[in-house]
């Protein structure tokens, strides 16, 4: 059952992992599992995040200086660590949206060549 | 640093954190706990790589896996102690040649002069091009009296500039007659190469003033100590050379024997030639090589500033001469630093190194089947490693540590070995050379960082030219066959594993069949040489060299003595017969000369020698018949081709 699965899932691209944590902590700081569950939750559970690949991501960004973080308390009133976008973060990401952008398009305009051809 | 710290001591806490939270959640799905957790460690994947990864972040990992793999290597080699001496052994071996023939390179050719700011020390050769002639002794790159004149005196690159000749045959006079090298240098040859005579002075400027007025001598070290006892007074003493009586005005340095390889053990102001060479004024020749030249250079000057300056005077020098172009080169003097000298070096250097270096990758091929049978017995932990999770690039790196590791070991012990031996291997080859270059050789041969680096570059490079093969290999593994046990037959049993294991075996052969074929053919060369037939019997003659001119005789008081010393010898009991010679057959001699004839305009060269009337029909000449047909004609005869 759980080969059948993961077939009709997709494995994240080299890199992309650092944009979705950033993307992701846009709505506010979080702990981790919470961004496991973010993203899975948003992509309609389509990308499937190998949860233990997050930690070595989240403390990349936290090397390059892109997040933050802090202790806390969760909605159970247990300590976590909350990471949190900082300005260098922010900027990043829209560095990073557009080079996305540019790449999925170009992809799609060689993957898909025939829409064009039949709007010009 | 802090931050580093506090991210890697809670991340153990924090997975822990994530995985209970992602238990919680599963068994609010509905799930058993036991169920919950095992979803929760599926979804979260491999722990221990995910801590390890995290830990890369930080960096400094591959420190520390280094330190794993050395220690880790240390105790691998250390379990099989058979294997490990034999690797060792080959390496060293291999190593070891290299690392020795490199050294008395470097000692050669890259080495610095052996003087104080040897860095700033220029040679400066000269290399013509063009029909014309040239006259030349010592060397076709060197200068002539007139030339060095024009180059010391205009150019604006050098401090100074200095000239010598450094084969000036001497007889000492006094107790037993000996013959010593010595050097005619410019009289600021102590000042530039800064070798400040130990007692007394070097040479001043008045000294050249005039030519042969100013019999002042300088004594290295060596024959000071060797010839006159060390004589504490020794200052101010005359001794006498080729006749002619010589005030000693200072004792070089220890250890400063000249610029050259041949040690030399005294030195006199360059105008003082003709006084010991009667008959030969090479200063007056304009038109004649035969001075070395070295300039110290200014400050900041570049190697490109001093060949653009003195091109200039080359330039200048030829508009004199028609037909003749001269270039020079120009490098950092060592003592093998003339065009000339290293035309001979480089391709003997290159072939020596490229037969060691054969001996270096059989030793490599012979290690590399090693530890491809090795790696049939490792085959079960390599697949165990495997399947737990390690990358095959972290496997490749752990063997490769290994080899290193073996690579170092046999590296030190046959570099100890090459330094330790250095000396011995120069002795061995210099009791092989003629008796008067004998302990008058200064090389230096000792490791210098050049050579330790060397040592190192071609340790690594072996420790990764006999590890990457078998580590590849054994590391790609099919590993259900090997997890089983099925696989204990292990890598050699796969084809490609045997397909590699024959074809390192046949290189070795093949090169080994290479380096043999040439060691038999230098052999046999050597034999000839030794046994070659040269055309008379070489036993039961005695060969005397006398230079008369240097001992003040005339042609007529020559001949006269030359007459009365072959009667007395040929009175001798025992001595058949008495001839007489310019050059001795078989001696390096050679005297040359040149000739023209009526209706050419070139001039032909020609080698010659001087002889007396029975010099070929000495009894012991086999090959009688042919060596009567050379006799010279009483009126030389010429016919052009």
């Amino acid at each position: 059952m759980s080969t059948r699965e993961q077939k009709e899932r997709i494995e994240l691209l080299q890199g992309t992992l650092d944009l979705l944590i950033l993307r992701t902590l846009l709505l506010g700081p979080m702990h981790g599992h919470a961004i496991a569950k973010a993203i899975e939750y948003r992509s309609d559970e389509v990308l499937q995040v190998e949860q233990g690949s997050l930690y070595p991501a989240l403390h990349r960004l936290i090397k390059r200086r892109w997040i933050s973080v802090e202790e806390g308390t969760s909605e159970n009133n247990r300590r976590a660590k909350f990471y949190a976008l900082t300005a260098k973060g922010r900027k990043q990401l829209a560095i990073e949206t557009n080079k996305w952008d540019a790449l999925a398009g170009a992809i799609a305009r060689i993957l898909r060549p025939a829409e064009r051809e039949g709007e010009s | 640093m802090r931050l580093r710290k506090r991210m890697l001591d809670d991340l153990e806490l924090d997975i822990r954190d994530h995985l209970e939270r992602e238990t919680q959640d599963n068994i609010e799905r509905g799930m058993s706990p036991e169920e919950a957790r095992r979803a929760a460690l599926r979804k979260f994947g491999n722990v221990t790589r995910v801590k390890e990864q995290t830990w890369e972040v930080w960096n400094l990992v591959w420190l520390e896996q280094l330190l794993q793999d050395v220690r880790y290597g240390l105790r691998t080699l250390w379990r099989s102690p058979g294997l490990t001496i034999a690797a060792v052994l080959a390496i060293a071996l291999g190593i070891g040649v290299n690392v020795g023939v490199f050294s008395v390179l470097n000692g050669l050719a890259l080495r610095l002069l052996p003087i104080p700011h040897a860095e700033q020390i220029v040679s400066v050769n000269q290399i013509f091009h063009g029909r014309f002639t040239r006259n030349t002794h010592n060397g076709a790159n060197r200068f002539s009296y007139a030339e060095y004149l024009d180059y010391r005196d205009h150019n604006h690159v050098f401090t100074a500039l200095v000239a010598y000749d450094d084969s000036i045959q001497a007889t000492l006079a006094g107790g037993t007659a000996r013959q010593v090298l010595g050097t005619a240098a410019s009289c600021n040859y102590f000042d530039v190469l800064r070798e400040y005579p130990a007692q007394g002075r070097g040479f001043v400027d008045s000294d050249c003033a005039a030519p042969g007025q100013n019999a002042v001598v300088v004594v290295s070290n060596d024959f000071w100590r060797g010839s006159f006892a060390a004589d504490p007074s020794f200052v101010g003493k005359r001794i006498t050379l080729n006749r002619m009586a010589y005030t000693v005005v200072g004792i070089a340095p220890p250890g400063f024997t000249g610029t050259e390889l041949i040690a030399n053990a005294f030195w006199v102001p360059i105008t003082m030639q003709k006084t010991l060479e009667p008959g030969l004024d090479r200063l007056a020749d304009e038109n004649l090589s035969w001075l070395a030249l070295l300039g110290r250079t200014r400050p900041h000057v570049t190697m490109q500033q001093v060949q653009a300056d003195l091109d200039v005077i080359a330039g200048r020098l030829d508009q004199r001469h028609p037909g003749r172009k001269t270039s020079l080169a120009i490098g950092r003097a060592t003592f093998f630093s003339s065009p000339e000298e290293r035309e001979f070096l480089i391709p003997a250097a290159s072939v020596v190194l490229a037969a060691f270096a054969l001996v270096l990758l059989i030793a490599c091929a012979n290690v590399a089947n090693l530890l491809l049978a090795r790696a049939s017995v490792r085959h079960k932990e390599i697949a165990l490693r495997l399947s737990i999770g390690a990358s095959r690039w972290r496997l490749v790196r752990q063997l490769l540590t290994e080899s290193l590791l073996l690579a170092l070991a046999g590296g030190l012990l046959g570099s100890l070995i090459a330094f330790g031996s250095s000396r011995a291997i120069m002795r061995f080859v210099t009791s092989h050379l003629p008796k008067d270059l004998l302990s008058n050789l200064t090389l230096n041969v000792a490791a210098d960082m050049r050579v330790l680096a060397f040592a190192l570059l071609l340790t690594l490079l072996t420790g990764v030219a006999f590890g990457l093969i078998p580590a590849l290999q054994c590391s790609r593994l099919d590993l259900n066959t090997a997890v089983k046990g099925e696989g204990t037959s292990s890598v050699s049993g796969t084809r490609s594993g045997r397909f590699l294991r024959n074809a390192l075996v046949s290189a070795q052969v093949a090169v080994c069949m290479v380096l043999l074929l040439a060691a038999g053919l230098l052999l046999r060369g050597l034999y000839y040489a030794q046994t070659v037939d040269p055309g008379f019997e070489e036993k039961n003659v005695a060969q005397m060299f006398l230079n008369l001119r240097t001992q003040g005789y005339d042609e007529n008081r020559a001949t006269v003595f030359i007459a009365r010393l072959r009667e007395r010898i040929a009175a001798l009991p025992g001595v058949v017969e008495v001839a007489q010679a310019e050059c001795a057959p078989l001696s390096h001699d050679i005297s040359g000369g040149g000739f023209t004839i009526p209706g050419r305009a070139d001039k032909i060269s020609i080698e010659y020698n001087h002889v007396s009337p029975n010099y070929f029909s000495r009894p012991d000449c086999s090959d009688r018949s042919s060596a009567r047909s050379q006799t010279p004609p009483a009126r030389p005869r010429f016919f052009p081709a």
